[in-house]
């Protein structure tokens, strides 16, 4: 948006036009946001694109059925061949079912966890956020007192208090998440419509008659739009930790569904006899994690530098 | 008084549970109850009134600490949960000591080495903390200092050395996340010219740190606290449900296969009750600390 505006009011002044011979020399003005790609981010990037990728073509690769059950070759440490089926690269779980496979459709439920859930909070604290901070008066502060009340219930406790009324699903636990942690969309974008509210790209939309409706969605919004996709990237990271917290707590995903969050669990029965069972779900839940927050560090800084990392 | 507005408001959460929990009736009857008797019974626990006047009935007798009684201990809710308080107090400032020992010589030894080695070391451990699946942590170092090691006990409190696995569970998350505070800000402390000042007089890095950025660190230290009591909160849940430590988060997790609501009422309104203090400790702590900041 502000490059739009930029080149089209001042197009030949030196910064610009500095910036415009790097732009034509190199491809297209969007590689900006990459020039800051440092290490850490590059890893990140790739492995957060490895988990897609996996959870995307997750039917294709998985060597077998992740739900097939054989008690004959129940707990068989990794690389573990049989004579009929295979291999066994990462072993079998308790019932006999190939943690591989697990693992692979595991990474589609809980990045299915993850984003939707991330998805919901997202909409709902920017919804929160956006009307309080541009209508203020009542609004507002009923909306703020919600959230200081949300802030002050532990995310876990709030989470499972929901979850035991609800009852455990794949369904509610996303609910569950998705409600519980709208509290920071809705006080970052709050600040930030405040501060879009009087400026003059506002006023003058007000001026030309677009209703309330209309100024929020399609001048305010843009602008915090950064904002919530840094709050974002980094979430849906926290989603997929509470998902295994709640997993473990047998309020999570449900069996026989496999979330890394209910495989670590299923792990701790035979921790003495079968380490496996637990170690891959969770060392996919670690790899995935730091990919996310490698990844979502950088973005911070290179879309919204002012808050830069504590 | 701020404090006051926000316990009203999660009691009105508390609240909102029981009756979308359905029919609390249904919850506290055997299953084969006659219905003119389950009728008598609502009657009698006030189910069949309105919900604002339930309402109203829930805040009077909360104002008087009654929670109602346990479905599973037929004791009242309020004390059941808070003669469990203490133990999960004990165990979440051993969580923040632990915390504590490892941000604050990672924190200072990246700050003196950044962008080397140690800085390294520091950003990883830091990135680990934040990654790792609490419930996984605690599987994995059940695995290796209980079952294979046998230096650590897996559950109970019954030792004195009982509680350092579950204090590190409890902990990692939050020890993470202060050593890239206490990280960060001390870098940028260093960066000021009182530091040079004093580092010209020829006082040594660790000196410098020690007397003058820390004390600076201190302020974020505790923003830090009141907004990480609520992570380290979740995370003793899972360290209590896991080394079967007598907590009170334990009971509440006892309570979810039972359903038991009203401690698990008690147990949310207690540990908001207890962020809301923290957080206004912290407020006093500011005042102490910084005299430009004044009490509102």
């Amino acid at each position: 948006m502000l490059g739009r505006v930029g080149t089209l009011s001042v197009p030949r002044t030196s910064a610009r036009l500095g910036a415009g011979t790097r732009a034509t020399s190199a491809p297209p003005r969007r590689h900006r946001l990459f020039r800051g790609l440092d290490a850490g981010g590059g890893i990140g990037l790739l492995l957060v694109a490895l988990v897609v990728v996996v959870a995307i073509l997750a039917p294709l690769i998985e060597p077998r059925d992740p739900l097939a059950q054989d008690i004959a070759r129940r707990l068989k440490p990794p690389g573990y061949v049989d004579a009929r089926a295979g291999s066994f690269w990462l072993g079998t779980d308790g019932l006999g079912r190939d943690m591989l496979s697990r693992l692979i459709e595991g990474a589609r439920v809980s990045l299915l966890v993850g984003a939707s859930s991330t998805l919901i909070s997202a909409v709902l604290g920017a919804t929160l956020g956006l009307t309080a901070g541009y209508l203020g008066g009542w609004w507002d502060a009923l909306i703020m007192r919600v959230v200081d009340v949300f802030q002050a219930i532990p995310f876990t406790i709030l989470a499972i208090a929901v979850a035991v009324v609800l009852g455990p699903s794949l369904r509610n636990v996303i609910i569950v998440l998705g409600i519980s942690s709208w509290v920071n969309y809705a006080r970052v974008v709050r600040g930030e419509t405040l501060a879009q509210r009087n400026s003059e790209f506002v006023v003058a939309a007000r001026g030309l008659g677009a209703d309330s409706r209309r100024v929020l969605l399609r001048h305010v919004l843009p602008q915090v739009t950064a904002s919530i996709i840094v709050l974002s990237s980094l979430l849906v990271g926290s989603m997929i930790l509470f998902e295994a917290s709640l997993s473990f707590l047998g309020l999570g995903v449900q069996p026989p569904t496999p979330s890394w969050g209910n495989m670590v669990l299923d792990g701790v029965e035979p921790i003495r006899v079968a380490w496996w069972v637990s170690l891959f779900p969770g060392l996919a839940i670690l790899l995935t994690l730091m990919g996310i927050n490698l990844a979502g560090d950088w973005l911070r800084d290179a879309l919204d530098p002012r808050q830069r990392a504590l | 008084m701020h404090g006051v507005f926000v316990l009203f408001g999660i009691s009105t959460v508390v609240f909102a549970l029981t009756w979308l929990t359905g029919d609390p009736a249904s919850v506290l009857l055997p299953v084969n109850t006659p219905p003119d008797q389950v009728e008598v019974f609502r009657h009698q626990m006030g189910f069949d009134q309105p919900l604002p006047v339930q309402y109203l009935a829930f805040l009077g007798r909360a104002v008087h600490g009654d929670f109602g009684v346990s479905f599973r201990n037929r004791t009242a809710a309020l004390p059941l949960v808070l003669s469990r308080l203490p133990v999960t107090l004990k165990l979440m400032a051993s969580a923040l000591l632990f915390a504590v020992l490892v941000a604050l010589p990672l924190g200072m030894l990246a700050a003196a080495f950044h962008d080397k080695p140690p800085d390294y070391l520091a950003r990883f451990v830091a990135l680990f903390g934040q990654s790792v699946a609490t419930p996984w942590l605690g599987i994995m170092l059940i695995f290796v200092f209980a079952v294979n090691l046998r230096w650590l006990p897996s559950s109970g409190a019954a030792q004195p050395q009982s509680i350092i696995l579950p204090a590190i569970v409890a902990g990692a998350y939050s020890a993470a996340g202060l050593t890239r505070l206490l990280r960060s800000s001390l870098l940028e402390v260093l960066s000021n010219e009182y530091i040079r000042t004093a580092r010209a007089k020829g006082l040594t890095m660790w000196m410098v740190m020690w007397r003058h950025a820390l004390k600076n660190a201190a302020i974020p230290f505790i923003t830090f606290l009141g907004i990480q009591i609520t992570f380290m909160f979740g995370n003793t849940v899972i360290a209590e449900a896991m080394f079967a430590y007598p907590g009170m988060s334990r009971l509440a997790v006892e309570a979810i296969t039972t359903r038991d609501v009203p401690v698990i009422q008690v147990f949310v309104l207690l540990a908001g009750a207890l962020v809301v203090v923290v957080n206004f400790v912290a407020d006093l702590l500011y005042a102490w600390l910084d005299p430009r900041i004044q009490l509102a």
